[in-house]
């Protein structure tokens, strides 16, 4: 056994342990200091800061956009839930074994997928995959991919596609109006977008909700003035004269004369909202609204209420039309047949040229010009809708005859088929002008009185013999109702300057049933083939079926004597096939 | 003193088992909110698509084919229709 030898430890030695040990200590104490009480550079705000960055997460609430329907509540556009998947390629560019796994599931080739990693590698927020279905987007999550991440977003269906485009419009991919209502509206319909924020683990999970945060509100439903039923119907009957006059565009719109609210408004060529790869700006224009044209014939009854409110005509004052022509200026107006001396109804009926333009240059200098401009041409129906046109009505101090003349056949100025539909409705609700409005009217809007009852009312019983046997309409007749219009067929002006020989627009504008107007209607067909151009032939048709179902649908009881009761035996003949 | 003591010490344990308590049944309802979330999207989804689906098979273009292809029906002409009540 060794000895143990002692030896005297010098007290120094001690001091330096102790010493050493109270400097690590301190030190110890230092940091701890430092990272959670001291105010330093990479203190405890610090660390907090990247402690949060890596867990808390503010996620976006998609608001939801309000329903568009119709005045029945139909829809129109609606939202539904979808998925899109976005990648953060600084991630998915390691896990390069599972890329083929992804695409099988999206149904992407592998090579795209692995093109579109590597070109944006440097990225960090790439969008896959937009609109899917929520279940293939769980699908993919399920998958558990790093850097796969889905985000919930609204996509906008439009379940009455081509009949309603016009006037609904739709949204972009993110959801914000592009066209139409849905452009106009866009504050009203859009919601507001909330956030929350959340803690979320390393795979993406969350775990908690720290409830700080807004919560998304939803956008508010919109309900439009036109009914689906009187739409379609009008669709349908635009399209099939579209093909049987082989025009180039054409629009019908129906007003509701008691309200101004617009119940069918229709125009071709049209497109599918729902699908929209292949579609043509020029087949997205509202035609009813954004389209001028020279209303020709159309407002000679604003030239004659210009006439009947001077005091020195009535419907029967007699005018000498002979010999069928007249000289204006330099130009020649002729009417197709020498038609004789005829009263001012019968003006309307073959819609002179010679008869009116006799009254024209008659009338005071202002007084059609000062008409037409308390009808509304010449001013936005303030419809709101964008990109609507307010048409032309210029005035000038001193006017040429012939410049008078012009004007009082509907030359030299310019609508749109709402406008004009907005100007005959003031015959059938009496003499009353009521905005057009694209909205349903919870009441009634007053209107203005723009013209006497008694005029309003001579007006629609003139009209009436436009679809008589010796008018011009005979084809916008309706069976069992009493209809009053006024056709009208424009020279187009031509490329070259002047007005083109062989190209016509053909416009029919009327109210029905004339003894209690409910439905003004317009139609207006631009190019028809030449056999057809003639407002009654191409334009008439239309206006004459769409109105007959129009009036059936909406329940409005005959005003025209039926023809005899054929009952036989308590049972009706066998009817025909075929609607009149 | 030392029933003060313990009395404190009783609370201190009381109040920790509340915590414990607490925080787990504010994790249950959290999870419950999610789940009831989750429902409600796919609620929502469910409504939308039903609105579509309803939208389909009532479009006035396929209810005006099947009522003249399948059900033979027709306009009555106006000769054979007889006004019972104006």
């Amino acid at each position: 056994m060794a000895k143990v030898t002692r030896q005297v430890v010098p007290a120094w030695r001690f001091i330096l342990v102790i010493l050493l040990l109270a400097c690590l200590a301190s030190l110890l104490i230092w940091r701890v200091l430092s990272l959670q009480v001291l105010d330093t550079e990479r203190g405890h705000e610090f660390l907090r800061g990247q402690g949060d960055a890596r867990t808390v997460r503010t996620e976006h609430i998609p608001a939801y956009r309000g329903v568009i329907s119709d005045r029945n509540g139909e829809p129109l556009a609606i939202s539904t839930p979808v998925a899109s998947i976005w990648i953060n390629p600084k991630h998915i560019i390691s896990e390069s074994d599972r890329w083929a796994e992804l695409a099988g599931v999206l149904g992407m080739s592998r090579q795209k997928l692995k093109e579109k990693i590597i070109q944006n590698s440097r990225r960090g927020f790439v969008y896959l995959r937009r609109h899917l279905s929520p279940q293939l987007a769980d699908e993919i999550l399920a998958l558990r991919i790093k850097g796969v991440n889905v985000q919930r977003e609204y996509k906008r269906y439009y379940p009455a596609g081509e009949v309603a485009s016009h006037i609904v419009g739709f949204t972009n991919i993110d959801d914000q109006g592009q066209e139409g209502m849905e452009l106009a509206f866009e504050s009203w319909l859009k919601g507001e977008s909330g956030s929350k924020r959340v803690l979320k683990d390393l795979h993406g999970n969350v775990f908690r909700d720290i409830g700080q945060g807004v919560s998304a509100s939803s956008g508010k439903d919109l309900m439009l003035s036109i009914d689906m039923r009187l739409q379609y119907l009008a669709y349908r009957e635009l399209k099939a004269a579209m093909k049987r006059v082989e025009a180039k565009s054409g629009s019908v719109v129906m007003l509701d004369s008691q309200t101004g609210e617009v119940l069918a408004m229709v125009n071709q060529p049209s497109f599918n909202p729902n699908n929209r790869r292949a579609l043509k700006p020029a087949h997205m224009r509202n035609r009813a609204m954004t389209d001028m044209f020279e209303p020709g014939s159309t407002v000679k009854p604003l030239t004659v209420v210009a006439a009947l409110e001077s005091g020195r005509y009535q419907p029967n004052t007699v005018i000498n039309t002979s010999p069928g022509y007249i000289r204006v200026g330099k130009k020649t107006l002729v009417d197709p047949v020498n038609y004789g001396s005829i009263d001012v109804t019968s003006i309307l009926t073959k819609s002179s040229q010679v008869g009116t333009s006799k009254i024209a240059l008659d009338l005071d200098e202002q007084s059609v010009w000062e008409v037409f401009s308390r009808f509304g041409l010449g001013v936005s129906t303030g419809s709101s809708f964008p990109g609507e046109s307010a048409g032309l009505l210029p005035g000038r101090p001193n006017w040429r005859p012939i410049e008078r003349v012009n004007f009082a056949f509907g030359y030299g100025l310019t609508v749109t088929p709402l406008q004009l539909a907005q100007a005959y409705s003031v015959f059938a609700s009496g003499g009353v002008l009521r905005p057009a409005t694209l909205l349903r009217q919870e009441q009634v809007e007053k209107g203005e009185q723009i013209i006497s009852e008694k005029v309003a009312g001579q007006l629609v019983d003139m009209l009436k013999t436009v679809t008589g046997e010796d008018g011009t309409a005979k084809r916008a007749r309706v069976a069992s109702y009493s209809v009053a219009g006024k056709t009208g067929t424009v020279h187009k002006v031509s490329d070259k300057g002047g007005y083109a020989d062989n190209r016509y627009m053909a416009v029919f504008a009327g109210l029905a049933p004339a003894s209690e107007p409910r439905i003004v209607t317009v139609v207006m067909i631009d190019e028809p083939n030449l056999d057809k151009y003639h407002g009654g032939e191409s334009a008439a048709p239309v206006f004459s079926r769409v109105v007959t179902d129009a009036l059936r649908i909406l329940d409005v009881t005959p005003d025209k004597a039926l023809p005899v009761n054929r009952l036989v035996n308590g049972k009706p003949v066998k009817g025909r096939r075929k609607s009149a | 003193m030392l029933a003060v003591s313990l009395l404190v010490l009783l609370l201190v344990v009381v109040s920790a088992l509340g915590v414990i308590y607490s925080s787990y049944k504010s994790r249950q309802l959290f999870s419950e909110v999610q789940q009831q979330n989750r429902e409600a999207m796919r609620l929502e989804e469910d409504w939308g698509r039903l609105l579509l689906e309803q939208s389909t098979w009532a479009s006035h273009a396929r209810i005006e084919r099947l009522a003249k292809s399948e059900l033979k029906m027709v306009v009555p002409a106006p000769e054979t229709i007889i006004v019972v009540k104006r």
